[in-house]
């Protein structure tokens, strides 16, 4: 099975905001092959939440088709959506990712817990382990800086082996050097672990380096 | 399957519990003082009632009553009979009769109840409610009348006086050894006490007999008068308390339907406050919510989970105010609120106006259930809230 493998065909996404309607995506149609490191650029606006979002089956499109491994997304039911991502799919968020209350091991546990995979807090703390962490496993994430909570989110994300791993600017509330650690860290996992990675970004710098980009502007692809 | 889905989420919900301790602690305070003031409210309704209870039966009539046929024969056996076949405390038997009460200054129509002074005087509260003289002493040929009584034959402590009666039946005259006031117009105005033994003989097949029994425990009441109807005659029936003051019944029903009403009025608002308290802790959580369900919590495990941290909330905080309302009753008993100064005046507290709440099973039953009950209810809108948006919508809260 093709686990990793995404194709959206003529995906569209509309939001009604007020009385007006807002395409966020218009047509949008790619392929993602399994175990790629992808980014989705675009300015501030141009949809790649709203793309992240849709391939991590948090939103459904307005038309179109997405289908992530064997699964096609827009078809399912809510549940389903749910229970797959909970299995398929890992999230990095823009900043404010964690939940406060949850200590750093704990935040890591919970994919494990929702899977029911057993010794849950020991592969927390080797996830946590490998991204650095291993001695802030019991702190809470205000205490901690953007730069260690973001490594926890990866941490989280990658923890259950989702067959996706999706992180919407991941490195936007950090600093160049910070930045550049966090990417190398999610390329480090994907080369390991064979995840799909896909990074969306408006940083240049980081569009810049890799190969596989999808551009897009105004919810289509450029 | 089943149980270990309950085991995942039990642990995240306490977690989330202690996690959120300010929170909890906000939430919980609201359903202990609401669960508090409602298991004391309903101990005080009981600790109202069972005053007016004691004060009402040990003043006179006791717990239950049997009367006996003008002329029946050889009544005074029954008090030992009913001692021995129920627990009872006292069982006090009189004779009554009415006659007119005469001195230099007046007369006036009293009902006389020939008692044994001994028994009589502790059993009681007339003894504690004279006001000028004594009770009588039972070889002494002594009258104790009502404050009225004493008034209208212008009569004080010492003095003589006759009792007719009938038309052609004086008996020899009494001293007046003490008065009585009990703010109860009928006992004051018509009510006075000789002792038997001093009853002329020849009026004693003319006179009413009576027992009135005072229980160990009133709760027992019902299966005493079974017992008790089992050792009298088929003729004679044991009245209780309630059929004698049937008034008395009524005002405790009514004391029961208001303290209900007030107990509603209470939880309405203690509903509120612990309604308003859950919006606004699910509302803040929304993004942990969102997070959440991005990592695959279904909208009903979601909901289930909220459900379970409420649940679990009310039901440390409920049991946590059914104990701190049963101290806060205990204690009180123990000291007593006096109401003297309210109920001076009042029938149903003239022995005396302390009370002392006391906690039955529906002083836990009832507030233990519905602030339970109130609280998963009032979690249900914001939960069915959270559940409902969409997780991309929920992460957008900060």
């Amino acid at each position: 099975m093709n686990a990793g493998l995404i194709t959206l065909m003529d995906v569209s996404k509309r939001f009604k905001s007020g009385n007006t309607e807002v395409c966020a995506l218009s047509q949008v149609s790619i392929t993602i092959p399994d175990g790629s490191f992808s980014i989705v650029a675009g300015a501030s606006g141009s949809g790649k939440t709203t793309l992240l979002n849709l391939i991590g089956g948090l939103e459904r499109p307005s038309s179109g088709s997405i289908t992530v491994g064997l699964r096609q997304l827009d078809q399912i039911s809510e549940h389903a959506l749910a229970i797959f991502r909970r299995h398929q799919v890992g999230y990095v968020f823009q900043g404010n990712n964690l939940i406060s209350t949850l200590t750093a091991l704990e935040n890591v546990e919970i994919p494990l817990i929702l899977t029911q995979v057993a010794h849950h807090r020991d592969l927390a703390a080797a996830a946590l382990a490998d991204v650095g962490l291993a001695e802030k496993q019991h702190c809470f994430p205000q205490i901690l800086s953007m730069g260690e909570q973001q490594r926890i989110a990866i941490a989280r994300a990658m923890v259950h082996s989702p067959a996706v791993v999706l992180a919407d600017e991941p490195t936007a509330n950090l600093d160049s050097g910070t930045g550049g650690q966090i990417l190398s860290l999610l390329q480090e996992m994907n080369q390991r672990q064979g995840r799909t990675v896909i990074i969306s970004t408006h940083d240049p710098q980081i569009i810049g380096k890799y190969e596989s980009v999808v551009q897009l502007a105004d919810g289509r692809l450029v | 399957m089943a149980w270990a889905s309950f085991k995942i989420w039990s642990f995240m919900a306490v977690r989330f519990i202690l996690r959120h301790k300010r929170k909890t602690i906000a939430t919980s305070s609201f359903i202990i003082l609401g669960t508090v003031v409602l298991v004391f409210l309903h101990g005080l309704t009981v600790g109202i009632n069972d005053t007016m209870v004691l004060n009402s039966t040990r003043l006179h009539y006791g717990d239950a009553f049997i009367q006996f046929p003008t002329g029946y024969k050889n009544p005074q056996r029954y008090p030992k009979l009913i001692k021995a076949a129920a627990p009872v405390h006292t069982a006090l038997f009189r004779s009554r009769f009415s006659a007119l009460v005469t001195s230099a200054q007046g007369r006036a129509p009293v009902v006389i109840y020939a008692v044994h002074p001994d028994a009589e005087a502790p059993a009681t509260a007339i003894a504690g409610r004279i006001v000028r003289g004594n009770y009588p002493q039972a070889a002494n040929r002594e009258v104790l009348l009502g404050v009225k009584t004493a008034e209208h034959l212008q009569v004080a402590v010492g003095d003589a006086i006759s009792i007719l009666v009938s038309s052609d039946v004086w008996l020899e005259p009494y001293r007046v050894c003490g008065i009585f006031q009990t703010e109860i117009p009928h006992f004051d105005n018509t009510v006075a006490y000789i002792p038997l033994a001093v009853l002329d003989p020849a009026l004693r097949s003319q006179t009413q007999s009576e027992v009135a029994v005072f229980v160990k425990t009133r709760k027992d009441l019902e299966h005493i008068i079974s017992a008790l109807s089992r050792v009298l005659p088929p003729e004679i029936s044991v009245q209780a308390w309630q059929s004698l003051m049937p008034d008395l019944q009524q005002l405790i029903e009514m004391n029961k339907i208001a303290m209900q009403i007030i107990i509603f009025f209470v939880f309405v608002l203690v509903g509120f406050g612990i309604s308003n308290n859950f919006v606004l802790t699910i509302v803040e959580r929304f993004r942990e919510f969102g997070i959440l369900k991005a990592m695959g919590v279904t909208p009903r495990e979601l909901v289930g989970l909220i459900f379970l941290e409420s649940f679990l909330v009310c039901l440390a905080a409920t049991l946590l105010g059914l104990v701190l309302g049963w101290i806060s009753i205990t204690l009180f008993a123990q000291v007593g609120i006096d109401f003297s100064s309210l109920t001076s005046h009042n029938r149903y507290f003239v022995v005396s106006g302390l009370v002392r709440p006391r906690a039955v099973a529906a002083s836990f039953l009832w507030p233990g259930i519905l602030s339970v009950i109130v609280a998963v209810i009032s979690s249900y809108l914001p939960t069915r809230l959270a559940a409902r948006q969409a997780a991309s919508e929920t992460l957008r809260f900060t």
